[in-house]
């Protein structure tokens, strides 16, 4: 009993650590990355649909160094470094996605040697 | 013109599909072509400079990346214009000339117009080559 609290504290744990990539401290979208993780591994690894149904992405991808940094500066902003900028690389992410009727995890890094057109938009189902 | 293009907003992926099947299948044969993906919380939004607090989503922001990696152009717009496709083709047009030649496309430029070879010879003399009616 202690050892399974135990084990989920650490996946806790673990996904807060993960998730301070990205999010200033204190998000709460910690507490919801651990809850999909343990449906994942629930799922195992035979049932490919029912997995691309609630893997968790990781959004964006900062570098260690950057990462360090941000935990420092305990991050208000987004360092400046890992910015969108023209002429600078673009900030690498991973995010879900649905295409062809399925779903999948894409990596802006995936398309290396392509060129690529990002389009960010307000919303499905809106007007323009 | 060998270009992918990625289309990203705050919807789920669940929500995406949705969107397929009811509407974007009835403007486009078989929906977009191009993957829909899910910037949830606008993280990925943030990075880019693009995600409206007020509102919780990604704005109008449209990033052309080279086979590098590298962000060669970007347009931001705020939620009530929408883009012009044309221009976002006449740019990678443009960029992938300027990739492929080393040359530079001057105001204006479409495919087939005259393109620009900098040189010592060519400072002070863009004007014997490049008239203002070309912007156009």
């Amino acid at each position: 009993m202690i050892y399974r609290f135990m084990c989920g504290l650490l996946i806790l744990m673990f996904s807060v650590t993960a998730s301070l990539a990205a999010d200033p401290p204190g998000s709460a979208t910690g507490t919801g990355a651990a809850g999909s993780k343990n449906t994942a591994n629930v799922a195992g690894k035979s049932d490919q649909a029912l997995e691309s149904c609630v893997a968790t992405a990781k959004g964006p991808i900062e570098s260690k160094q950057q990462l360090s940094k941000v935990v420092q500066m305990e991050a208000q902003a987004p360092p400046t470094s890992s910015m969108a900028r023209v002429g600078k690389p673009a900030p690498d992410f991973e995010a879900n996605a649905f295409q062809n009727g399925k779903f999948r995890n894409i990596k802006l890094s995936d398309y290396k040697g392509r060129w690529v057109v990002l389009c960010f938009y307000p919303g499905d189902f809106t007007f323009v | 013109m060998g270009v992918d293009v990625l289309a990203i907003s705050t919807d789920s992926r669940f929500s995406h599909k949705i969107w397929q099947k009811e509407e974007l299948s009835k403007m486009v044969p078989n929906g977009a072509p191009y993957p829909l993906l899910s910037d949830a919380g606008g993280k990925i939004g943030k990075v880019y400079g693009v995600y409206e607090n007020d509102a919780g989503v990604d704005i109008r922001g449209r990033f052309i990346v080279d086979p590098d990696g590298v962000i060669q152009g970007m347009e931001i717009l705020t939620p009530s214009v929408g883009r012009n496709v044309s221009e976002l083709i006449r740019q990678v047009q443009a960029f992938q000339h300027v990739r492929k030649t080393g040359e530079v496309t001057p105001s204006g430029w479409q495919p087939g117009k005259p393109t620009l070879k900098p040189s010592p010879e060519l400072v002070g003399t863009v004007w014997k080559v490049w008239k203002p009616d070309m912007a156009f």
